[in-house]
């Protein structure tokens, strides 16, 4: 069983590494997007003068490689083997000459990735934990130096990591407390008087050196998680499962039962992943995957990943939409899928990071530039941490590009230079500014509006405005339809039908002929109109309506076999939209 | 640590790394003024002000020969022109009155260019305040990351957050505002969940629940009377317009909008028939006698799509000060709607000999607006006219007036036609303004190109100002508030 240390190691490491290469890799991607790491020392000052800063830079220099996912989740299993392998060291400190089961020292990792469940925990309370274990397993080698070390320690280490301090703190009091050769005077003693100083010292620097901050970020940290005074309690419980690491490991090796290790390990994974599956809500984590799949133009990943399940939220609608509209099938398919109003296909602002962002996707690829930089700006500014984004200052900086704001552009292209990832966009970029060449952008510079004109509330005529500015727009024209169908908009969509006349029926997209079906049976139809709907969707419409009529329990229409079409939307799910617009029932 | 000190440090490491300096030789004559940044050529300055460090794009090294009409000299040389502090104020003290020429080489390709020389005049103004208190906030749409309100020494490059908004998270911070340059008596406005409004006098700070029953909004843009007894508001119902094409991509403008006077130390709002009517009353502001309220008025429109037709004019009421009571027969001063244009931002000088405000074809938010220019009212001869050396064709915007009201600090997108910079300006007695000079940073090309914020609201104080920030985050998250009630008619 000398193996079992690196056997544990090894599982939690590839355990890691598949976790959020294969499960989440979204998590990944959601981190490396909301900020923005520059090689430059205007950045590193400003990291560095708040405490934490040290571990806040580290990590974030890490979560810059994120932007290739696996290499992220790879960083991220190393941490977590890194984090797993210190606790080990402070185990076998703790029990010197025996070996520590491996099992407790797997604790503090697990409930990390289950912490890390809340999407808005960063990187950099990892970071800091590490930091703090190394600065404990430092202390325990400084001999007779080691008060010393301490008392220069905490300060440092403090201002390096944060109020993870306190688990060093906590860990050096529990591990003196277990060494035999000092009296229990001492021990005691020894750990209060650190314990005070400690406090003393935090207390000290957040008077002097953290004046901008609150006095809870002191105690809580700045940099541990992205919403501001924001302090989950599973943050504590971690802090504390590496400080009393030396008195859970004494107490554990003292139980001698058969196939203990066994045991052990079975409670800390099983454990583990229960805390983990709990940890990560199936709902919001769908989210935040369409969005990652948008972010690299996985269209066809996102209907597929609709088509098995997802969330009934303007956020998930709007994303799913975009994905059909990028592959031409928001007419043949959009009500396949879960659709909240025409709020789900381009998404009403709010005041947070995440929800507009596949708007924005959508009004940039639309030509709606100027309303797609003011969601991404908008977007950015709304970052909780008051952090900036890699993803969307390169949106900006093509935003202002497009519409000619080419010294402002170039301000964002400066920042993007000094990354990794980004800078060779921007000096491809930048050179296009230089020759005055901006054929890159020459296919949405064609789709944006041509005269100046004020954004509508309602995304409807602006996008008709788009649409009848170029009609090659075809993604304008499918949100158009789109969004005057979510709607239930029968008088628009009456306007409209002239476009759809030069059309065979049985060749218009399938939501199309349903609405066209629906102006048939009312009676609504022009009789000079050019288009009809065919004998068959004649009848299937007819048998719709008195299904609908005769059904008790209309929501039993949702499981019926025309639960994907336009009608049940219009009628079934979204009935006061429906008689709004004089669409309650077919029949007259 | 603040950042600026982590700054320093990293400086240091990084001239320690530096090489030595190089002194021009064989340079040939470039014919031109050098293109320096900021644009300092033909300016105005006051003695003791920052050194006006410049840079030069695209060279090697700068090497700068500074020597004074009335003697003395200082030299720079380096990737731009720093400095010496100390031997700069030397200089201008000793040319008070004169004029600083400036010469300029460069070297670029192993090639040193001598441009011609240029001079910088050196006002006998003095400008003895401290400094200038600003918001830095990145100029935006509905929402804002970072912001902070911010104290700059304006004889060194010391800059220090009086509060930023990671001391109150998901707060905006608006409406810095002191009583004339006295930060003793200061006003901030927090908005949020728990938003309120502090006032802060001779160092008690008291927070206001200034939305009354009575009133549309809660107390917006400030303005102390010189006694500090009362602060004048306006009351905004803002809105804003995005354009979905075009050069101008947002437009603020008020749906409604009243203006009242606070009695600070009863925390009563004192109002007048003439200042909450039907139409739209913005910007009151006190003259300097504190006997009368300037305040721009404007007709209202209900249809927004009209807000292109909202033009300010510029109205006075008497107020009395003993009794708080403000006049109900308003005499307009600058008819400037019936001109087409629209007056905003009335800002009279400390001395009450001039009215100094932004002038646009239409609205009251004229950062937006690229033709908004400042102009300058005489009180004692009631003409107009623009500033013309120290506007520019892009936007001039908020502006305030030194404690001597010889000079004057406004904020202009004159930089990049978006983030708005902190422009000083000299007004001589006539009223006539002087070529302006952009705030010396220490290295303005860096800072700038680098910062995404715009610096907006500059006021002068006359002295630091001292804000217990930690101890106002207990107090803003208290939610302990003082309601303001209506003074009874």
């Amino acid at each position: 069983m000398k193996r079992l240390p690196t056997i544990a190691t090894s599982a939690l490491g590839l355990g890691a590494f598949l976790f959020w290469l294969v499960a989440h890799p979204e998590w990944i991607s959601y981190q490396e997007q909301y900020q923005l790491f520059l090689f430059n020392a205007d950045y590193l000052a400003e990291r560095l003068s708040v405490a934490g800063g040290v571990a806040d830079y580290a990590a974030e220099f890490i979560t810059q490689f994120f932007y290739v996912v696996p290499l992220g989740a790879l960083l991220m299993a190393l941490i977590c083997v890194v984090l797993q392998r210190l606790c080990l060291l402070v185990c076998r400190r703790a029990l010197p000459g025996a070996e520590p089961r491996p099992a407790l020292s797997m604790v503090p990792a697990l409930l990390l990735v289950a912490h890390m469940g809340d999407e808005e925990v960063l990187p950099s309370f990892a970071v800091a934990l590490v930091m703090a274990l190394g600065a404990a397993l430092l202390t325990m080698r400084a001999g007779r130096w080691r008060t010393a070390v301490e008392v220069g320690m905490v300060p440092m280490l403090y201002w390096a990591a944060g109020p993870v301090a306190l688990a060093y703190v906590l860990l050096m009091a529990v591990h003196d407390a277990l060494r035999p050769d000092l009296s229990l005077r001492a021990r005691t003693l020894g750990g209060i008087a650190l314990a005070a100083y400690a406090v003393a010292a935090i207390a000290v620097i957040a008077q002097t050196a953290l004046r901008q901050y609150p006095w809870p970020d002191a105690w809580g940290g700045i940099n541990y998680h992205r919403n501001r005074l924001t302090y989950p309690a599973l943050q504590f419980v971690i802090e504390a499962a590496v400080g009393l690491m030396p008195a859970l490991a004494v107490g554990l090796h003292r139980i001698r039962l058969r196939h203990i290790g066994a045991v052990e390990m079975s409670v800390a994974i099983a454990g583990g992943a229960a805390l983990i599956a709990s940890s990560y809500d199936r709902d919001k984590y769908l989210q935040l995957r369409y969005d990652y799949l948008i972010r690299f133009e996985r269209w066809n990943d996102i209907v597929r990943s609709a088509e098995k399940y997802m969330p009934a939220t303007p956020l998930a609608s709007s994303s799913v939409n975009l994905a059909l509209g990028m592959t031409h099938q928001l007419g043949r398919r959009m009500f396949e899928f879960s659709q909240c109003g025409s709020d789900g296909l381009l998404c009403r602002f709010e005041r947070n990071m995440v929800s507009c962002v596949p708007t924005a996707e959508a009004c940039f690829r639309l030509g709606m530039v100027n309303e797609a930089m003011r969601l991404y700006f908008d977007s950015q500014e709304s970052i909780l941490n008051n952090r900036k984004s890699g993803r969307m200052t390169q949106r900006i900086a093509e935003a202002n590009i497009i519409c000619g704001r080419l010294g402002v552009a170039r301000k964002y292209l400066a920042d993007l230079k000094e990354t990794i990832f980004y800078s060779r966009w921007a000096r491809m970029a930048e050179r296009c500014i230089d020759a005055g060449d901006l054929t890159p952008w020459d296919h949405i510079r064609s789709l944006r509006y041509t005269t100046p004109l004020i954004d509508d509330v309602d995304p409807k005529k602006m996008l008709a405005v788009l649409w009848m500015g170029n009609k090659d727009n075809r993604m304008a024209y499918d949100y158009l339809m789109a969004g005057i169908m979510l709607d239930c908009d029968m008088q628009m969509f009456a306007n409209m039908m002239p476009t759809l006349a030069d059309t065979d029926f049985d060749s218009l997209p399938r939501h199309y002929r349903e609405a066209v079906a629906m102006f048939w049976l009312q009676g609504m139809l022009p009789a000079d109109s050019r288009i009809a709907p065919s004998d068959e969707m004649k009848r299937d419409i007819r048998a719709f309506d008195t299904h609908f009529l005769m059904a008790s329990d209309r929501r039993k229409m949702l499981k019926s076999r025309w639960n994907k079409t336009y009608w049940t939307y219009c009628l079934v799910t979204f009935p006061a939209l429906a008689a709004s617009t004089g669409a309650t029932t077919l029949k007259h | 640590m603040n950042r600026t000190a982590a700054s320093i440090i990293i400086m240091c490491i990084a001239l320690a790394l530096a090489g030595c300096a190089r002194r021009p030789h064989d340079a040939r004559r470039a014919g031109t003024l050098p293109a320096i940044y900021p644009d300092y050529i033909g300016t105005t300055i006051p003695a003791g002000i920052a050194p006006l460090n410049f840079c030069i794009d695209s060279v090697d090294l700068v090497d700068v020969e500074v020597r004074g009409s009335k003697g003395g000299h200082l030299a720079a040389n380096g990737r731009w022109a720093c400095f010496d502090i100390d031997n700069w104020h030397r200089l201008t003290a000793l040319n008070a009155g004169g004029r600083l020429t400036f010469s300029v080489c460069t070297l670029a390709d192993g090639q040193w260019t001598r441009y011609d020389d240029f001079d910088i005049s050196v006002s006998t103004d003095p400008l003895d305040d401290f400094g200038v208190v600003y918001r830095k906030i990145a100029p935006g749409y509905e929402t804002f990351s970072h912001i902070g309100i911010y104290q700059r020494n304006i004889s060194t490059f010391d800059e220090y957050a009086i509060v930023e908004s990671t001391a109150a998270p998901g707060q905006c911070i608006n409406c810095h505002a002191f009583r004339g340059t006295d930060p003793d008596h200061f006003q901030l406005h927090f908005r949020g969940l728990r938003g309120a409004t502090l006032i802060q006098t001779e160092g008690r700070r008291r927070w206001l629940n200034t939305k009354t029953d009575r009133t549309i909004s809660g107390c917006a843009y400030p303005y102390w009377h010189p006694t500090g007894r009362y602060c004048a508001y306006s009351l905004n119902l803002v809105h804003q317009r995005f354009f979905a094409a075009g050069e101008q991509y947002i437009e603020v403008f008020d749906k409604a909008s009243d203006a009242v006077v606070l009695d600070v130390g009863r925390n009563q709002l004192i109002t007048s028939p003439c200042l909450q009517t039907d139409e739209l009353e913005t910007y009151p502001v006190f003259a300097a006698d504190g006997q009368s309220i300037f305040y721009c008025t404007s007709k209202r429109y209900d249809n927004h799509a009209d807000f292109a037709r909202i033009r300010y004019d510029l109205c006075r009421v008497p107020f009395d000060a003993a009794t708080g009571r403000i006049g109900t027969r308003p005499d307009t001063v600058i008819h400037a709607s019936a001109q087409g244009k629209s007056v905003t931002f009335p800002s009279p000088s400390h001395d009450g000999r001039f009215l100094l405000y932004c002038q646009a074809d239409f609205g009251v938010f004229p950062i937006n607006h690229r033709e908004a220019d400042l102009w300058l009212l005489d009180l004692r001869t009631g003409l107009t006219h623009p500033l013309d050396k120290a506007n520019s064709p892009h936007t001039e915007s908020y502006h305030s007036w030194s404690t001597c009201s010889r000079w004057i600090v406004f904020s202009s997108r004159r930089d990049d036609d978006l983030h708005s910079r902190l422009f000083v300006a000299h007004i001589d007695t006539c009223g006539r303004a002087d070529k302006a000079f952009m705030l010396p940073q220490h290295n303005p090309r860096r800072l700038y190109d680098r910062s995404h914020y715009a610096y907006n609201m500059p006021e002068f104080v006359a002295r630091k100002v001292d804000f217990d920030t930690q101890a106002a985050f207990g107090e803003l998250f208290s939610d302990e508030r003082e309601q303001t009630t209506m003074r009874p008619e």
